[in-house]
């Protein structure tokens, strides 16, 4: 390039000197572009395997109970030696809410108490990691059919496991399971505490070395709902001291009082539940 | 360089520049999602909607941001800077597409609107690890926002450049909020440190190249004159200032450009009207002192645009005694008229030019 | 640009050149550590120490179990990665049969290890005139079938 060559951007051609050296900004940011784009998809966390049948609505028929979450037990028989197979399948409601509000409703309309009766649901399944949630909405009419009243066979199996102390994370398990990705970790926390605090029930997903997981709901020592208390927990590693219950297939953790579940270490610049934090969050809010 | 306002004065090289910046943004979008869902057949195209053009608009904002420096370093550089602010809407653009369906996707059909639930949603505002980052996000998104509406010279001029500039200067604040944004949000949740990594190295060119260029800026203008009388302070020699084209003098915290045109020596302030080029890294062209940043034109006698355009700058008073060219630091009133000082040429060396 | 404008960049730089490492670093060293934690689920049979059959599949292992009296027999399925169906249950089934006139195993759900006690009919010699059914009975459908 001469040192007397100038460019100026109206002028319909760049000197070449100007256009030369353009070209090899060009191609590096070409370079740059392709590696950038390729490495950051490459380096990211493996997606989840959860499935949500959006669209899709599937009828099941099983028996609805109310507690300790709102859920559908489904049979599908028994073996030789008389153990049954089946599947409880926890109830949610559309977008970020819980499915309280529509089976209040559905009752109302129906004028029939729905729990421990036999009932057939439409709603759309999300499953992942050999748990299943079915998502009913108001709109879809999901109650089909009100059967009888099921049989002492259909009553939850309840195995206590005793008081533990139990490390994991709090999730949402209705994004977890199958609706987002990643339904957990810190990308998704805002979005775990807005689906929890609507009512979905909040489930701890605790991982072993091997990085094999299992996933136990929460409730309170009563089996009252504790969703507003878990909300600042979520995402974070947390330690819940409970009391446990295997109940059919899923694990209830009956947390044993407010302060049943702490945070695992992270650095705080003020004690949680401090007043000047509390004081923040109020004017926030 | 308008004398009226178009929506963008599109000349060929902005055409080109815009092409290149729609054909680099599609080759990224395409490549990382294209290896997303090679390398993760369980992908969802949401994420990898929101995660692609998050990191395309990081990306977009460091070499937006590298522009400036680069140019001061080297001049080469300058067709990058020419149509910058189309770089800029595009990159608010992308962030804007990433803010939206990630509004949607976390906030929306929620209990509360999406605005509080983003606010009110995570409010552990004392810790590190769990810091709403979200939040920075918006408030990044919010500057650019402002940048962007505000990138014609329409609003160049009608909030005047020293206020225009001020508020572009945010950009910088954005910035550290869109790091803080990604340290606090997502690389909280990855494992593999390619992402940290790349913001690091990310961060580091940007210091690297802004501290570099802007010492190299400081050092130009620490120069000390010595030499003054009766407000004229002695600057250089005659032979010094190349045809056509000026030297720069910081004298009393402004900077002056002394251009020579015709064998006569002018000197202008060296801030163009438009965006604050420096003048005196510039040429004459056809009789114009052209800036090197978008090509705005200033009369070297007057200071003034030529007609129809109404750019003016404050203009100096220069006088040569012998081969010592004297110049006076303080400005006249812009547009001001005055005769450029004539160069004296030794007869020796007319002597030699003619030979 | 002019002489003010030129320093506040400087001075944004130099405030950046300390702020920008402190916070990438302070947060990346902040990262939590999700501990790990004994698992309650599956709650596992002891094995049985002989291994008569396997089968490896890209998702799980299969083991036939026994005692060294063969008097008793076990079915070890290894689950290596998480399900993508809503149920899964194994059912053994004649050959050529379908899952109606099958005989229920169990039922699988996170990785992991299951054991379920089966009968005599998981002799060796038995099985190959059977096989096993992985159905989904949700969507009423097979998901894998497993000769030995």
């Amino acid at each position: 390039m001469s040192n007397n060559e100038f460019y100026i951007g109206w002028m319909p051609k760049a000197p070449g000197g100007f256009a030369r050296h353009t070209k090899k900004v060009i191609i590096a940011l070409l370079i740059l572009t392709i590696t950038v784009g390729v490495l950051l998809a490459i380096s990211q966390k493996k997606f989840g395997t959860g499935q949500f049948e959006f669209g899709q609505l599937t009828n099941i028929t099983g028996v609805y109970f109310k507690e300790p979450v709102p859920a559908i037990k489904v049979m599908s028989g028994k073996d030789l030696l008389g153990r049954s197979a089946y599947i409880t399948i926890p109830l949610i409601g559309y977008g970020k809410s819980g499915a309280d509000g529509i089976l209040l409703d559905l009752e109302k309309l129906q004028h029939v108490d729905l729990n421990k009766k036999e009932i057939t649901l439409k709603g759309t399944l999300l499953y992942n990691d050999g748990k299943l949630l079915m998502q009913i909405d108001a709109a879809d009419n999901p109650l089909v059919s009100v059967n009888k009243t099921a049989g002492e066979n259909m009553l939850p199996l309840q195995k206590e496991l005793g008081e533990q102390t139990i490390q994991g994370e709090i999730v949402d398990p209705k994004c977890f399971f199958g609706v987002m990705k990643p339904g957990e970790g810190k990308p998704h926390k805002d979005c775990a505490i807005r689906c929890i605090s609507g009512g979905i029930p909040p489930v701890l997903k605790v991982t072993n070395k091997e990085g094999d997981c299992n996933y136990y709901l929460l409730v309170g020592a009563h089996g009252e709902k504790m969703n507003e208390a878990v909300k600042e927990f979520v995402a974070t590693p947390v330690a819940v001291k409970a009391k446990v219950v295997a109940y059919d297939d899923w694990v209830i953790l009956y947390v044993t009082d407010q302060k049943g579940i702490s945070p695992i270490a992270g650095w705080q610049l003020v004690k949680p539940g401090s007043q000047a934090i509390s004081c923040i969050a109020r004017c926030i809010k | 360089m308008g004398a009226s306002y178009l929506a963008v004065g599109w000349n060929r090289q902005k055409k080109i520049y815009d092409w290149f910046i729609f054909a680099f943004c599609a080759l990224y979008l395409t490549t990382f999602i294209a290896v997303t869902a090679l390398y993760n057949p369980d992908y969802t195209f949401e994420t990898a909607l929101i995660r692609s053009t998050a990191t395309l608009a990081i990306l977009l904002l460091h070499v937006i941001l590298s522009i400036g420096p680069l140019t001061r370093i080297n001049k080469k550089f300058l067709p990058l800077l020419y149509n910058r602010r189309h770089l800029g809407v595009t990159m608010f653009s992308v962030a804007l597409i990433h803010g939206s369906f990630s509004m949607l996707q976390f906030h929306a059909l929620g209990n509360v609107n999406p605005f509080v639930s983003l606010f009110t949603s995570n409010t552990q505002y004392n810790s590190v690890s769990q810091f709403p980052f979200q939040a920075l996000g918006f408030f990044a998104l919010v500057i650019f926002f402002l940048m962007a509406i505000t990138s014609h010279d329409f609003w160049l001029h009608t909030l005047s450049p020293k206020i225009w500039k001020a508020l572009h200067m945010f950009v910088y604040l954005a910035y550290f909020l869109v790091i803080m944004h990604v340290m606090l949000g997502v690389v909280q949740y990855e494992t593999n440190p390619v992402l940290f990594v790349m913001v690091l190295a990310g961060a580091a060119t940007l210091v690297t190249l802004h501290l570099v260029a802007g010492t190299k800026e400081v050092r130009k203008d620490n120069r000390i004159f010595k030499l003054k009388k009766e407000g004229f302070v002695y600057v250089c020699e005659s032979q010094d200032v190349p045809d056509n084209c000026a030297k720069i003098f910081c004298i009393d915290k402004e900077r002056i450009a002394l251009f020579r045109f015709e064998n006569k020596l002018y000197a202008i302030h060296n801030v163009c009207k438009h965006q604050g080029g420096p003048l005196g890294e510039g040429q004459i062209i056809d009789g114009c002192i052209t800036c090197p940043w978008h090509g705005y034109q200033y009369l070297p006698q007057n200071g003034q645009s030529p007609p129809p355009f109404k750019e003016k700058v404050s203009t100096y008073i220069v006088t040569v005694e012998g081969s010592q060219v004297w110049l006076n630091p303080q400005p006249l009133p812009e547009g001001t008229e005055r005769s450029g000082a004539a160069i004296i040429i030794p007869d020796k060396q007319i002597i030699e030019n003619v030979q | 640009m002019i002489k003010p404008l030129r320093k506040r960049h400087l001075q944004i730089w130099t405030a950046l050149a300390v702020l920008l490492p402190l916070g990438i670093i302070g947060a990346r060293i902040a990262t939590p550590k999700f501990p790990a934690q004994t698992l309650l689920q599956p709650d596992a049979a002891k094995p049985l120490p002989d291994i008569l059959k396997q089968r490896e599949k890209d998702n799980y292992i299969v083991f036939i179990r026994s005692n060294p009296q063969r008097s008793a027999f076990q079915l070890e399925w290894l689950n290596k990665n998480p399900l993508t169906w809503p149920s899964a249950t194994i059912y053994k089934v004649p050959k050529g049969s379908s899952v109606n006139k099958g005989i229920l195993i169990g039922r699988i759900e996170s990785r992991g290890t299951y054991r379920f006690t089966v009968d005599a009919a998981f002799e060796p010699e038995k099985l190959s005139t059977a096989q096993l059914i992985l159905y989904d009975f949700i969507h009423e459908q097979i998901i894998d079938t497993i000769n030995f």
